[in-house]
């Protein structure tokens, strides 16, 4: 089935997507060069307000009826597609949460004003444009290469503004861990370009000659095991998620590890370069995923009872919810799809509420650990707030985007796999609510254990504080009780992709979406 | 005009904006005053909705507003009220109000968030009253938590509040999943039913799934599953260790919301049964057994209790038995007796816990060796237990006699082992409270500090004087609420037993 392309041309007077990257790389550089804070600042933010202006323009003008690519730009170099983005409807809005996260740490960093220098801004910005040309790139090789430069931002924040004391430790394990999953996908990316020479094509690393021409493909097996595990790593599924928690407990308490967990980087690529490109092979090897997402659910809500460090508690709960997150992915029909891109929406921006939460709660009391917290509830009840409405959001409550999206994922779940393991997603599901329900109480209900010592640095500026809190909140509360605007622009399967699907085998009267599976 | 006024909306979000309002207020006084001010202009509209709904037409659904809410799931923003649930409404007001008065002065620490949450969670459990979609329904079932996690978590009297509102909300959140569950498969099956596409031919309306086939065996299947959804809320046993431990340690009006606004018997009313209708008709025995099982098991437990509170939640559980046994009669003498009681109930069980309440704030603690005499010390507020008390048991001249001789009818009607049950209860049921009466309030002073404490307050015994003089009202003319669901329940049962 051909995808169809809408090019920038169509909607816009320059090339929108190209410059939501550019921005804040201009920025960047411009701040490496300049090397004042003072100025940083200003650039930093003025790049990060006018990204996000943009983003907002785009998804303004983005049309969730009309299926396919758009905003399209291609570049062609040497005989095959070089330089190829665009958005549909599975990443356009990933871009604007990518913006409104940059935002919101941009905010944080300069209330807390903690390590907020020039070296910070700068990496900032270029996280954000790497960010966005990964959520916007349909070359293979064009995405491994975001995702490999995706790096350099987390590591250099780590060493300047992380808060533990093993930083190198931690380095170590990250490039152990993402080092290992970035050759994966290398490998499978570079089989996969090549793939199609036996049967007659040119080297093609371009996402829409291969998904269009994937029945020539060979070796589907070998590829979908070397991306799904490159992937896992990032999502990061269990047994490979090792990093995270260090990472999460080692890092800047809420900057890094906020874009981190918060843009699900790993769901999208599966999302969009594993079950369209491979379907074949993903379908022979869902089993197996599955279970593993199931192991996922339990082993991270389980550990993250265990915690008494909150970051490292964020690190399992996210770990847990990559599980359903997965599982919903591996339903292949469209409300497992719809349900799973939507919520990992919806759960990154909670659980980036909740680590901003635990941030604000570090710079007044210098640590995070349950048993020296308590009673904060009193004395700071939008932090508190923020908190709950995030865990809220986090445990699917009605009212909260995720519960749409769960419930879509659901229905998914169901319709490919019976009552059982959906079952099974719930009850993980209220699993999380236990742990994040305790941690909440612990952090801010439970009659402190010591004397607080309320450190405000001279130049920390609480009244931003709110900004944080009232923008997260309302974009969970408002996007909760009115989701299907937002439900629109995934819904529609504007990549067509589920054509691509295998039919359901127990879904007698569902007539296809879309005509049937076309193949050339 | 009026017709076309969304009245049932402002019900609810009447309580949800004042709760905000009350957040946002600076000075406490004015917010107590704002929140009293809402909880009774609450009042005064749930009345208005009384009085504009038509009795002789009650089967069918009345004020119905309708709106598109997630079109892409078909969910629909769908409300409206039957005989059913139109009496729940001013009751439900009406409790809230008292406890709002009942916190007047006992909540010093973060009061305006107290307040707040407790109109946010009036207007949770209107929502849960008034919905007709089941997606919107499940919405405010569980909006109402979070008010309670803070109610019993921050102002809880017990050393274990913490531990308390935890158990609260992990018992609420799992009995959440086998209702959604039953509700997705309510909505699939219309799908499938009408031969439609999945997400777009669902439907989550109850009047529309009211008519929608379901086949025997998934009828079986979303009976079992409401059930268990609502019997851990109602609450029935195994499900009901949860209340005990709440009413010890959650705050007074907070327990008395919570086994006054019997949401779960509701639930099982309104939804479980109308919904599987045959394997309702079919497996109506077991919600009677379970409820026969219910009733004595707690009432057992409530005799060997030696704290009111405890004894006042077991009665709670108790008498939720007996309305589940009513409803299992599938006759119209259970049925309508099912639904006084559990009108009878917000007011009786929550005005006695309120009582309860009164008696830790003066003495500490409500265990029995630190009472004994309290009639002679507080004779005003052992008039008003003992008026209450009274209309638990179910002595004629209160609103608990005609409750409790219809339920019991239908019993004997339905089997006569389960008539026999719900007279033992009964039976029980008079003995434990009159054996906590005798040695809380009559006879001697045992501790002498206890002839220095102080008897209601003049607010105090407005407070009750209103839900008292209702009490008698209604058992002197138990028609007033007979008659609103006349029509409503001939046209229940006839759905289950056609």
């Amino acid at each position: 089935m051909e995808t169809n392309i809408a090019f920038w041309q169509e909607s816009v007077t320059f090339p929108l997507l190209t410059t939501l990257v550019l921005i804040p790389m201009a920025a960047m550089a411009a701040i490496l060069i300049l090397r004042s804070t003072s100025i940083a600042v200003t650039l930093g933010f003025a790049a990060t307000l006018l990204d996000l202006f943009l983003s907002f323009y785009m998804l303004s003008l983005f049309d969730p009826e009309k299926a396919g690519i758009q905003f399209a730009e291609q570049e062609r170099f040497f005989g095959f597609t070089y330089y190829s983005v665009g958005v549909d409807g599975l990443s356009v809005l990933f871009i604007p949460l990518t913006t409104i996260l940059v935002t919101l740490v941009l905010v944080y960093k300069a209330t807390t004003r903690r390590t907020f220098d020039w070296k910070f801004l700068a990496c900032l910005l270029g996280y954000e444009a790497i960010l966005i040309g990964a959520f916007t790139a349909l070359n293979i090789a064009q995405f491994w290469l975001w995702t490999f430069l995706e790096l350099v931002p987390v590591i250099l924040l780590t060493i300047h503004s992380g808060t533990g004391h093993k930083k190198l430790w931690v380095i170590a394990h990250l490039l152990k861990y993402w080092g290992w999953a970035l050759l994966m996908t290398l490998t499978g990316f570079l089989l996969l370009g090549f793939g199609l020479q036996d049967s007659g094509h040119p080297v093609s690393f371009d996402w829409l000659t291969l998904k269009h021409n994937k029945a020539f493909l060979q070796n589907g097996t070998l590829i979908f095991i070397l991306l799904f595990f490159g992937f896992a790593v990032r999502i990061p599924l269990f047994p490979f998620h090792g990093w995270l928690p260090i990472l999460a407990e080692q890092s800047a308490v809420a900057s890094v590890i906020a874009l981190v967990v918060g843009l699900k980087l790993g769901i999208y690529g599966t999302a969009r370069f594993i079950l369209p490109v491979v379907t074949e092979a993903a379908e022979q090897w869902a089993g197996f995923v599955v279970s593993l997402g199931l192991i996922t659910i339990f082993y991270g809500a389980l550990l993250a009872l265990m915690q008494i460090n909150v970051r490292r508690l964020l690190a399992f709960s996210v770990i847990s919810h990559a599980g359903m997150l997965v599982i919903g992915l591996f339903c292949f029909n469209e409300h497992g799809l719809n349900g799973s891109i939507f919520l990992s929406l919806a759960w990154g921006l909670a659980s980036a509420g909740m680590l901003f939460s635990v941030g604000l709660v570090y710079e007044r009391t210098r640590t995070v650990f349950t048993p020296r917290l308590g009673g904060l509830f009193d004395t700071n009840i939008g932090i508190a707030l923020l908190f709950f409405i995030a865990a809220l959001s986090t445990m699917v409550m009605p009212g909260t985007p995720g519960f749409d999206a769960a419930h879509l994922l659901i229905e998914g779940t169901i319709e490919e796999y019976g009552w059982l393991l959906a079952i099974a997603i719930l009850v993980g599901n209220v699993l999380a609510a236990a742990f994040l329900l305790l941690a909440f109480q612990r952090i801010f209900m439970t009659t402190p254990r010591r004397a607080f010592q309320p450190q405000k640095p001279r130049q920390y500026r609480v009244r931003m504080e709110p900004a944080i809190i009232i923008t997260v909140c309302s974009l969970l509360i408002g996007t909760g009780f009115n989701t299907a605007p937002w439900l629109n622009y995934i819904e529609r399967d504007p990549t067509g992709m589920s054509a691509y699907y295998h039919k359901p085998k127990n879904g007698p009267h569902k007539p296809a979406a879309a005509p049937d599976a076309r193949h050339d | 005009m009026i017709e076309n006024f969304p009245i049932l909306s402002l019900i609810i979000l009447l309580p949800l904006a004042g709760g905000i309002a009350v957040g946002l207020i600076q000075d406490i006084h004015i917010a107590r005053r704002v929140a009293l001010a809402i909880a009774g202009l609450e009042l005064i509209v749930t009345l208005v909705v009384v009085n504009l709904f038509d009795a002789a037409n009650g089967s069918s659904f009345q004020l119905i507003e309708r709106h598109t809410w997630i079109p892409s799931l078909n969910i629909l923003f769908l409300i409206g009220v039957d005989g059913i649930s139109v009496l729940f409404l001013p009751a439900s007001a009406l409790l809230t109000l008292v406890a709002v008065i009942a916190s007047w002065k006992s909540v010093q620490h973060l009061t305006r968030f107290h307040f707040a949450l407790l109109l946010a969670m009036e207007g949770g459990t209107m929502g849960v009253f008034v919905a007709l979609d089941m997606m919107l329904f499940f919405l405010f079932w569980e909006l109402i938590l979070p008010p309670i996690f803070f109610l019993i978590g921050l102002w809880g009297a017990g050393p274990d509040r913490r531990g308390a509102a935890m158990k609260y909300m992990l018992y609420m959140l799992f009995s959440g999943v086998p209702l959604l569950f039953a509700l997705i498969m309510l909505g699939v099956n219309h799908a499938m039913q009408t031969g439609g596409n999945v997400p777009l031919d669902l439907s989550f309306s109850f009047p529309v799934l009211l008519n929608t086939p379901i086949s025997e065996d998934l009828q079986k299947i979303i009976f079992l599953l409401l059930v268990t959804g609502f019997a851990v809320k109602a609450p029935l046993v195994p499900f009901h260790t949860w209340l005990p431990t709440t009413a010890v340690e959650a705050p007074s009006q907070l327990t008395a919301l919570l086994v006054g606004l019997k949401l779960g018997a509701f639930g099982m009313l309104r939804f479980a049964m109308p919904l599987a209708p045959d394997a309702s008709a079919k497996y109506a025995w077991v919600l009677g057994i379970l409820g026969a099982i219910t009733f004595i098991y707690a009432a057992m437990i409530a005799l060997r209790q030696t704290n009111l509170r405890r004894v006042l939640a077991y009665a709670s559980v108790s008498h939720v038995g007996l309305v589940i046994v009513g409803v299992a009669t599938l006759n119209m003498q259970g049925i309508q007796g099912a639904i006084f009681q559990l009108l009878n109930f917000t007011l009786i069980a929550s005005c006695l816990i309120l009582i309860a309440g009164l008696i830790q704030h003066r003495l500490g603690s409500t265990e029995l060796i630190h009472l004994g005499g309290l009639a002679k010390i507080m004779p005003r507020l052992t008039t008003f237990f003992f008026i209450f008390a009274f209309a638990s048991i179910g002595v004629p001249g209160t609103s608990g006699f005609p409750a409790e001789l219809l339920l019991i009818l239908g019993a004997l009607n339905a089997h006569p082992g389960l008539g026999i049950a719900a007279l033992l209860g009964a039976i029980l049921g008079a003995a434990y409270m009159l054996s906590f009466m005798r040695r809380a309030f009559l006879g001697p002073v045992i501790h002498a500090h206890l002839s220095r404490v102080m008897d209601l307050r003049s607010r105090e015994f407005g407070l009750l004087c209103v839900p008292a003089s209702i009490v008698l009202l209604f058992g002197f003319f138990p028609d007033l609420i007979l008659d609103v669901n006349r029509v409503a329940a001939t046209s229940w049962l006839n759905r289950l037993t056609h």
